[in-house]
């Protein structure tokens, strides 16, 4: 019979890769994805009894290390002030399908560019793109009102279409 | 994701997941190791405690975790009842439980971090702090005192245990009570040299008791959909089986 922790540590390896890899998207740094990721499993194995729907484990853990990677960051202060390129967004950048497309040679930009927009629109963009998480699901995650999610997102692709030009 | 994509969102999809694989991942097993210290540290403190209200002779280990990978979240859960096996003088008394669930509750995420050790509080103030009835016994052997429960603070779904004294020192006597929200696994290793072990019957549930000889103490676990209960002390076996017949 194997043990709580070794039952944990499957979890644990099935899911570090994404879970790290989402939160580095979201960190834009290694040391901060790790601590998060880590400190995210330590959560996890504490309060997994509270997690009824296991089938939202990988999801879970993702959105804790999402919310850990920030308060790190905010912490360090290393957040890029939103006002610094939010401006991009008044210039206007309709919302058409078509407008922006990305190539293989803007998938480097696109890392590029997801460093310079703020983290809290990082972490909506990771949430919904990276793991397909409905507007509602990244709510109930963030505990934020779904219009502020639908909010978010908007801005936030705004803010990607335009950079990515 | 079942809202609606345009071009734009499914380019984003596939070009953040196709960025993530590329991240290179640190190592796991330095991860691992540092998450494993710092999750084994409670448990350290607890087997503390546990030994205090088992009575150290016996060399039972009681293991409660956690099965849920997608794999089994995704089939749906089942009901594993406990099962008995005997291997040389070794009983092995385990079982999994899964249960079915809707939603991750609110405050999961919030509350991360604020689980805490279980402390011994009053009855009433532990009642306060749980979103299920704990159940007291109607029938307690004479001279046991309930001195408190054990329970998580920050956690509305904690494990109980009630603790009762005996006024007369003969022995302290626990009853768990853990609520089947989760998927849990748990094994009692048994040396039927040192014990005695037979099938009881509790409110039509399959009951297991054990008699630990070297200490003269009995355990009687059993399992109903909802809870999960252990009852352990220095009582005869009429007396644990009316414990639980009471509950």
């Amino acid at each position: 019979m194997k043990t709580e922790v070794e039952l944990f540590r499957i979890l644990y390896e099935t899911y570090f890769d994404s879970i790290y890899r989402s939160t580095y998207l979201i960190a834009q740094d290694e040391f901060i994805a790790k601590d998060a990721t880590q400190e995210a499993f330590v959560v996890a194995f504490q309060t997994l009894h509270q997690l009824k729907d296991h089938g939202r484990f990988r999801n879970w853990v993702a959105a804790v290390a999402s919310n850990k990677a920030i308060d790190m960051i905010r912490k360090s202060n290393r957040s890029i002030p939103v006002d610094s390129i939010e401006h991009l967004i008044s210039e206007g950048s309709p919302d058409n399908p078509a407008d922006t497309v990305i190539t293989e040679e803007t998938r480097q930009e696109l890392m590029q560019v997801l460093k310079r927009i703020d983290v809290k629109y990082r972490e909506i963009i990771v949430l919904k793109y990276y793991y397909d998480l409905t507007d509602e699901e990244i709510g109930e995650y963030l505990y934020m009102p779904v219009g502020t999610v639908k909010s978010r997102l908007h801005r936030a692709k705004a803010l990607l279409r335009k950079l990515l030009r | 994701m079942t809202q609606y994509m345009d071009d734009f969102d499914r380019r984003l999809s596939h070009e953040i997941r196709e960025s993530g694989q590329q991240i290179e991942t640190p190592n796991r097993e330095e991860v691992w190791a540092e998450i494993e210290k710092r999750i084994q540290e409670p448990r350290r403190k607890m087997s503390a405690f546990k030994k205090a209200v088992t009575a150290a002779a016996v060399l039972v280990f009681l293991v409660t975790g956690t099965l849920a990978t997608s794999k089994y979240a995704s089939a749906g859960f089942v009901l594993v009842k406990m099962m008995r096996t005997f291997w040389n003088n070794i009983a092995s008394i385990s079982g999994v439980v899964q249960t079915t669930s809707e939603a991750l509750p609110r405050g999961a995420t919030e509350e991360t971090g604020v689980a805490e050790e279980k402390r011994l509080i009053p009855l009433k103030e532990a009642q306060r702090l749980l979103d299920y009835d704990i159940i007291l016994p109607q029938d307690i052997p004479e001279g046991f005192k309930l001195a408190g429960v054990y329970v998580r603070r920050g956690d509305q779904m904690s494990p109980v245990k009630l603790y009762f004294e005996h006024t007369g020192g003969k022995g302290n006597l626990t009853i768990e009570e853990k609520p089947l929200t989760r998927a849990s696994a748990f094994s009692h290793n048994i040396r039927i040299n040192d014990a005695e072990i037979k099938e009881v019957d509790i409110g039509g549930s399959s009951a297991t008791l054990i008699y630990f000889k070297n200490i003269e103490s009995r355990q009687l676990i059993w399992q109903t959909p909802a809870m999960y209960y252990t009852i352990e002390g220095p009582v005869t076996e009429d007396e644990i089986l009316r414990i639980a017949r009471s509950m």
